[in-house]
């Protein structure tokens, strides 16, 4: 058995690196030595190919800016309207007793079961996953904000009664920076979740974007270009969530050497 | 500032039950004195400070400020000192006088940033500071106030001893210049002695006063060598107001 230690041994920088390049390495062998048929698992060198091959004839590109707009747009109406609220429930006791109980009766609902009705509501523009998106980003995000105020330490708000601040300063330059770090989990489990209901409400109703385009390709028995968009999405998941560790670099600059990271 | 308790009582629920957990309490602090509360620990000398700083309404009684035709200024030093975070030290001391004109703020925070030796931290985030520097930037931001009065919730007594040592000296040194009447809550009888007018004494809860002392001596006197004997009469005298209360408190009494 091996002692438990303070301080385990740094990883290698190559460790990781090795580890993926030998896992590609033996997934083309199986490909190539037609372990597994090409047609039920393409191998990493062909999904390439058709990853530069329909990004060089625009395919790709196309099917990219109209998922972008999308999930960019249903996604600042959800972390907005949940930062909002999130705030509203946590401060004002009288919208908490109101809001909460509906949160906690509507979160559970699988959002996806609600889209034949938005379509219905809105028609099959691009409304209903506008609003989709919004809504599957909205409860994680106000449920993040909500406990990151309701957790903030009493100490704050003696600070606040003190000093004398007005509500909308205690808001501003209290509450809402003490719920921060709350809100960027939030924002992190939203952006998760805004790209699983994208690509569904693309395969369920949309002409354009990589939902679609996966679709067709299904059909279509493509399965190299069909890996090809999956890359494309693996690859949005990771530019957004680096884009929001960015963000909460610079937003959250006072504990950037707190022992919890 | 006169700060005017007048039968000042605090309850507290338990399984539906009111208890008491402070007073009645009557008691008059005079203009620009500096009274000491000691009491064993739940005595709820806390709750008193908190009632006199708005923070909590009393159940019974009233506490007046004379004068008062205008709100008064009150600055609150607290033992888990509260700098925000998310502001650097000068923006946490700025925070109580934001009411003021922008160059003022700015001259009154460089002030105090200076005599509290917090000038090349200006511009540092609190967890950035040991526990005596943050406490100190803590006394910064309620003395930058020019608070009419200063409540002080046992501020040294998450410090180590000699830091504590260290900040009580800096206190006692700087209180003259600052004309607030002070209400200074503490469990250490030394501290109190070495600080205070004025030695209110609080029995195990519900909290009354069973104890009014004076402290005689000038305050320069209390930094020569000789206080820790001159005042031992004194200090003698507290502990053996506070030793039954406070054997009794551990025990789980209440009167």
């Amino acid at each position: 058995m091996k002692k438990i230690t303070l301080y385990p041994s740094a990883p290698s920088p190559w460790t990781a690196p090795v580890v993926f390049l030998a896992l590609l390495l033996l997934w083309e062998l199986c490909s190539r030595t037609g372990l597994v048929s090409s047609l039920y698992l393409p191998s990493p060198s062909s999904i390439g190919a058709a990853f530069l091959l329909m990004a060089a004839d625009g395919e790709l590109y196309g099917a990219f800016i109209n998922s972008v707009g999308r999930i960019l747009g249903g996604y600042a109406i959800g972390s907005l309207l949940g930062v909002a609220l999130g705030m509203l429930f946590g401060i004002s006791r009288q919208a908490r007793a109101v809001g909460m109980p509906l949160v906690h009766f509507l979160y559970p609902v699988p959002k996806l079961a609600l889209l034949p009705l938005f379509i219905l509501w809105f028609g099959i523009g691009e409304t209903p996953k506008l609003i989709l998106i919004a809504m599957g980003v909205f409860f994680p995000v106000l449920i993040n904000t909500y406990s990151g105020v309701t957790r903030m330490p009493v100490i704050y708000t003696k600070v606040s009664v003190i000093c004398q601040l007005t509500d909308r300063q205690y808001i501003r330059r209290v509450v809402l920076p003490a719920a921060m770090p709350s809100i960027f989990t939030g924002l992190r489990l939203g952006a998760g979740i805004s790209l699983i209901l994208l690509v569904a409400a693309e395969m369920l109703a949309a002409g354009k974007g990589i939902g679609a385009l996966v679709l067709h390709y299904g059909d279509l028995m493509l399965t190299d270009r069909l890996m090809a968009c999956v890359v494309l999405l693996a690859l949005m998941g990771l530019v957004f969530q680096a884009v929001l560790n960015w963000l909460e670099k610079r937003y959250i600059p006072w504990d950037q050497e707190h022992p919890s990271r | 500032m006169k700060v005017i308790w007048d039968q000042v009582e605090k309850y507290y629920l338990r399984k539906k039950q009111t208890v008491p957990a402070l007073g009645p309490v009557s008691l008059t602090l005079e203009d620009g004195s500096f009274t000491a509360v000691i009491g064993p620990s739940g005595c709820g000398k806390t709750t008193l400070l908190n009632i006199t700083g708005g923070l909590l309404p009393p159940d019974q009684g009233t506490v007046r400020f004379l004068p008062d035709a205008t709100p008064p200024l009150i600055g609150m030093v607290f033992q888990q000192i509260g700098l925000l975070p998310w502001m650097t030290i000068r923006e946490n001391i700025a925070l109580g006088i934001h009411f003021l004109p922008e160059k003022e703020r700015q001259e009154r925070t460089l002030r105090w940033l200076n005599i509290m030796g917090l000038s090349d931290f200006s511009s540092a985030w609190p967890y950035q500071l040991s526990g005596g520097m943050q406490q100190r930037a803590g006394i910064a931001r309620a003395l930058a106030m020019e608070p009419d009065l200063l409540l002080m919730d046992e501020p040294f007594s998450a410090l180590d001893a000699q830091t504590r040592k260290l900040l009580s000296e800096e206190l006692l040194n700087l209180w003259e210049s600052v004309h607030a009447t002070t209400l200074y809550i503490t469990h250490n009888i030394e501290e109190a002695v070495y600080l205070a007018d004025r030695i209110i004494v609080m029995s195990r809860r519900p909290g009354r006063i069973i104890g009014d002392l004076t402290v005689d001596a000038p305050r320069r006197d209390r930094m020569l060598a000789d206080w820790a004997s001159a005042s031992a009469g004194l200090k003698e005298k507290i502990w053996k107001l506070l030793k039954i209360e406070a054997a009794a408190a551990m025990k789980g009494d209440s009167q």
